[in-house]
């Protein structure tokens, strides 16, 4: 984790959220870190699910993902910083033609929810931004969106033929 | 000509305009304002309601799609409205597996203004309720009008535009 998120800067950062209902950190990891822990998460064996009225994409969920995510920091960033209680990580591979929509099932949540995106590189014209209800949220790489929800359902906006990578989202949640 | 009932009854008819009204119709679509619109479910552009538009030549198209023998021998309804609204996709633009289900919408229709090949996508796909697959792409053709029954079987999906324009008259009959 990019050392410039102390505990002091993720509690600052958990009182906007308290106010503000949402708060983004970038440059969550320090350079050149990224690609590491993305290969090491890239190496979990992901499942495609496809239902076109929710969803296309693929997805991993496990002990393994937690695992990781704690040893790089961001689990005891978001218990310690955010107050979230068993976070428990789920990865999201959105490739060209991948999508989900509000209706989906897992897309409705209440408390705290966090966007970790660790893609390569991504230009938002290729689609793949969040919408939380009918606002709608780009999503960098190397970037955590921590958000309260209360009720709200998100989804992800189709990824288009333009896109050269993929949107690598890893969304963690209290358990 | 087609009538099918596969996967839910829908009609094309080729060649729907006389060459000098299509002349108009396009001419008069290229002058209407389109927005954008962006959700979890599409990307493209449309006009405002032009059911009531005081443009004769769209008032003229509007009475020959009322007029369709079909809907009265083939879908065995009697139309007593229709409305219509301009639609434009561009590169990237899509519409995602729906079902049009609206009350009073009994029969949805679709007026290609322009002719794409295969590869330039645009095509709409009528998907099978049971399975989700795909049973019937037809292509956008200038001057080919679409229309099928709206029912809890109609699920239907445009394909991502690549590189070209689809430009369109669609709404639907209220029977």
């Amino acid at each position: 984790l990019n050392p410039f998120y102390s505990l002091d800067v993720l509690n600052q950062a958990n009182a906007v959220l308290k106010k503000e209902n949402i708060v983004e950190l970038k440059q969550i990891f320090v350079s050149g870190s990224l690609s590491v822990i993305r290969t090491e998460i890239l190496s979990l064996k992901t499942k495609k699910e496809y239902h076109p009225l929710k969803h296309s994409w693929n997805v991993f969920e496990g002990a393994e993902l937690d695992h990781i995510l704690d040893s790089v920091g961001i689990i005891p960033a978001l218990s310690a910083g955010f107050k979230m209680k068993h976070p428990k990580a789920k990865l999201y591979i959105l490739r060209d033609g991948d999508y989900s929509l509000l209706h989906d099932d897992v897309s409705e949540e209440n408390g705290t929810v966090a966007f970790l995106d660790i893609s390569d590189q991504w230009n938002n014209n290729w689609g793949g931004y969040l919408g939380i209800e009918q606002e709608k949220f780009e999503l960098e790489p190397n970037s955590i969106l921590i958000t309260n929800l209360f009720g709200q359902r998100f989804f992800f906006k189709r990824i288009n033929h333009h896109a050269n990578a993929d949107k690598i989202i890893i969304i963690i949640k209290s358990n | 000509m087609v009538q099918s009932d596969k996967p839910f009854r829908h009609i094309i008819i080729d060649d729907f305009l006389d060459g000098e009204t299509l002349r108009k119709i396009v001419e008069t679509f290229d002058s209407l304002k389109f927005e954008r619109k962006d959700s979890d479910l599409f990307n493209l552009e449309q006009t405002d309601d032009l059911t009531n538009t005081d443009i004769q030549i769209l008032k003229d198209v509007q009475k020959k799609i009322l007029d369709v023998s079909e809907i009265k021998s083939f879908f065995e309804m009697v139309p007593k409205s229709v409305d219509m609204s301009g639609m434009l996709y561009k590169d990237s633009d899509y519409l995602l597996c729906h079902d049009d289900r609206l009350e009073g919408r009994s029969i949805a229709y679709i007026l290609y203004l322009n002719t794409l090949r295969k590869e330039e996508g645009g095509a709409l796909k009528l998907i099978n309720s049971k399975d989700f697959k795909t049973e019937e792409l037809i292509l956008p053709k200038e001057n080919r009008l679409v229309m099928f029954e709206v029912s809890e079987k109609s699920w239907h999906e445009v394909s991502e535009i690549i590189n070209a324009k689809r430009k369109s008259l669609g709404g639907w009959l209220h029977c």
